[in-house]
C-alpha cells in the first residue's frame, strides 16, 4: 500500500490518474459527508462540490508542500469551495431570522423526551440545518472528520478560541434544539 | 469525548451517509481536465531543451556551418565536403532542427487544445 507522499509524488510527476483514484477513494467520503453536512443533506449539491474539490486538487496538486497531511489540506479546499459557493448564493441561515425561529419553536418538543430513531434523525437534519454556519463547520470537522482544534485551525483559518467558541455554541444549540442529552 | 458527544457523532455518521463511491470517482476522474498545468509547465520546459542544444549546437559548429555555407553560396563548383564528424554533426543539426519544428508545433497544438478543455470544465 503506497503512502500519500508516494501517491502524491506520481501525480506531480507523472500525470497519474490512477494515483489520483486512489487518493480520491481514500478522501472521498470525508470530503463528500463534510459537504453533506454543510449542504446538510443535498446529496446532488454536496457530489457536485465534491466533485469541484478534487479537480481543484488535481489541478493544484503541485502546491502541496506536505507541510499539513493531504486530509487537512484537501478540507482546505474543500472549506474555501464551500466558502464560496455560499458568496455566490447567500443563502444562510442564522438562528436569529424569524424563519429559523418559528422552525425551532416548531420542533415538537413532547418527541423529545420519547424520541423515535426517525423522528430523531429529522429532527436532527433539521437542527444542523439551523445552525449558523461556522457552528455547523466546526460541528462537521470536529465530529463527523475527527479533526483536532488545531487542524481545524489550519483547515479554516480560524483562531483556536473561536473554535472551541463555535464548537460550545453549537453543541448548545443542538441541545436546545434537538436536546439529545 | 463524552457519552452526549459519541451520541451524537453516531447520529450524524447515520445522518450524513454518501452514495455509492465508485460512481462518485469514475465521474470525477472523468471530469479531470488532463493536467493542464504540468503539461503548460513541460511545454516551456520542452521549448528550453529543444531549442536550446539546437541553438547550442549552432553556435559550436558556427565555423564549419559558416564555411558551409559560404561555399555553397559562393563557390557551390567547388564546395567539398566536410569530414566525417563533421558531416555528422550537420546532419545531427538538421534532424534536430526538423524535429523541433516538428515537436513545437505539436506542442502547441496540444497545448492549445488542453486550454480549450480546461475552459470548458471550469
Amino acid at each position: 500500500m503506497d503512502s500519500d507522499v508516494v501517491l502524491i509524488s506520481r501525480v506531480v510527476l507523472l500525470d497519474d490518474q490512477h494515483a489520483f483514484a486512489r487518493l480520491m477513494r481514500k478522501y472521498q467520503r470525508p470530503v463528500r459527508r463534510y459537504f453533506l453536512v454543510e449542504t446538510n443533506g443535498d446529496e446532488a449539491l454536496a457530489d457536485d462540490l465534491a466533485q469541484e474539490t478534487f479537480i481543484h486538487a488535481w489541478q493544484n496538486i503541485g502546491s502541496f508542500h506536505g507541510l499539513s497531511g493531504f486530509g487537512t489540506w484537501i478540507y482546505r479546499i474543500a472549506h474555501n469551495i464551500w466558502l464560496n459557493w455560499l458568496a455566490r448564493h447567500h443563502d444562510t441561515l442564522s438562528l436569529d431570522d424569524p424563519v429559523v425561529r418559528t422552525e425551532a419553536e416548531a420542533l415538537p418538543l413532547d418527541d423529545r423526551s420519547q424520541p423515535s430513531d426517525i423522528h430523531e434523525t429529522e429532527r436532527l437534519r433539521t437542527a444542523i440545518g439551523l445552525l449558523p454556519e461556522g457552528e455547523r463547520t466546526c460541528i462537521a470537522l470536529f465530529y463527523l472528520q475527527e479533526l483536532s482544534l488545531r487542524e481545524i485551525h489550519r483547515v479554516t483559518g480560524w483562531p483556536v478560541g473561536t473554535i472551541k467558541s463555535h464548537l460550545s455554541r453549537g453543541r448548545n444549540h443542538l441541545k436546545t434544539l434537538f436536546g439529545y442529552d | 469525548m463524552t457519552n452526549d458527544d459519541k451520541h451524537l457523532r453516531q447520529r450524524l455518521e447515520e445522518l450524513y451517509q454518501p452514495a455509492s463511491d465508485d460512481a462518485f470517482v469514475r465521474d470525477t476522474l472523468n471530469r479531470l481536465p488532463h493536467g493542464y498545468a504540468r503539461l503548460r509547465l513541460r511545454l516551456v520546459l520542452f521549448f528550453i531543451l529543444i531549442w536550446g542544444t539546437f541553438f547550442g549546437l549552432v553556435i559550436h559548429f558556427r565555423s564549419l556551418l559558416y564555411a558551409a555555407l559560404k561555399d555553397v553560396l559562393y563557390t557551390i563548383g567547388s564546395w567539398t565536403l566536410p569530414s566525417t564528424s563533421d558531416l555528422i554533426a550537420l546532419i545531427l543539426i538538421f534532424l534536430l532542427f526538423v524535429l523541433a519544428v516538428h515537436e513545437s508545433c505539436d506542442a502547441v497544438t496540444r497545448y492549445i487544445d488542453c486550454q480549450y478543455e480546461h475552459d470548458q470544465t471550469m
